[in-house]
């Protein structure tokens, strides 16, 4: 993965993009989807992904089912309320800081 | 191509080899594992062993690097319970402390019970403890991260009441707001650790 720096503030909004579009999902689906999305380019680690979204359900933003799915016990995470309207929040921070970083790294030619 | 019990249990038992003790950890990173090696086998077209194999010389430091986070404190534990302390309820609950305690305290015959009060945090959480232990030790037989977390928040209590709860002068209003807010405290703690254990219920984490 390329200058995973940059993506590492990103992290916590990504998954919460996915959840809000759709539904619930389990880890491994999360980080195909991410892979899939961005044709390989981005590449969302076991050691980051879990953490991340242990956080997010202890802050209260996601919240958990579990199923018996194919002789194991599968954990689907998807958003609550409080982070259905938190995410709305984070991608208006993040467009912001698109179009920032657009105007820094990209000064409109006269 | 669906990995079998027998494949399931033998990503168990690797995992528990690599020090995964807690049941719900592991529990999803065997999913996560078995999705990954079934998709292996789907596009490669190798067996079980050679899919886990090659999946995991890759990734099993990464995977097993979660594990290791899970050790310490739980900062975002502490950091749910302060939120479950302020949510509107607790403080009702806070307000109607401080009232009850302000119109009981000039009552003299209430003295024993109040300079008696840290003793009676340190005997319940000593008892909800062994409560704890005996279920999850010796019955369950398994640990939870969440369970022996939220634990983890009975022992601080446990060192705050310790450190700060002397009793100086009964009179002193820094023992009595001290007494107050420890009363606070322990009651919100056992009204979080009923909603974390109807949880646990609720989601059958019980039956991994």
């Amino acid at each position: 993965m390329k200058n995973s720096q940059l993506y590492k503030g990103s992290l916590n909004t990504i998954v919460m993009k996915l959840l809000e579009e759709n539904g619930r999902m389990y880890g491994y689906e999360i980080t195909q989807k991410v892979k899939e999305m961005t044709k390989g380019e981005l590449k969302i680690t076991e050691g980051a992904l879990y953490p991340a979204l242990h956080k997010l359900e202890a802050e209260g933003v996601l919240e958990v089912e579990i199923e018996n799915v194919d002789n194991r016990l599968r954990k689907y995470y998807k958003l609550t309320e409080k982070g259905t309207s938190e995410t709305i929040n984070r991608l208006a921070e993040l467009e912001d800081f698109i179009r920032n970083m657009q105007n820094l790294v990209q000064p409109k030619l006269t | 191509m669906k990995l079998s019990k027998q494949e399931i249990q033998f990503i168990d038992n690797y995992l528990q080899k690599h020090d995964v003790v807690f049941v719900d950890i592991r529990a999803e990173m065997i999913d996560h594992i078995a999705a990954a090696v079934e998709d292996k086998m789907d596009k490669e077209a190798i067996d079980f062993y050679d899919a886990f194999k090659s999946y995991m010389i890759i990734n099993r430091k990464d995977i097993l690097k979660g594990n290791k986070e899970n050790w310490g404190f739980a900062l975002s534990e502490i950091k749910k319970f302060a939120m479950f302390l302020v949510k509107p309820q607790m403080l009702l609950l806070l307000t109607l402390l401080f009232i009850v305690s302000k119109a009981i305290m000039p009552n003299k015959n209430l003295d024993f019970f109040i300079d008696n009060s840290p003793h009676y945090f340190l005997y319940s959480m000593l008892f909800i403890s062994i409560i704890q232990l005996v279920y999850f030790y010796f019955i369950l037989k398994k640990r939870f991260y969440y369970i022996e977390k939220n634990g983890q928040l009975l022992a601080i209590l446990y060192w705050l009441n310790l450190l700060f709860l002397q009793p100086f002068d009964e009179t002193d209003t820094t023992y009595f707001y001290g007494i107050l807010i420890f009363w606070y405290l322990f009651l919100g703690y056992i009204y979080f650790s009923i909603t974390q254990i109807r949880n646990f219920f609720k989601l059958k984490l019980n039956t991994l």
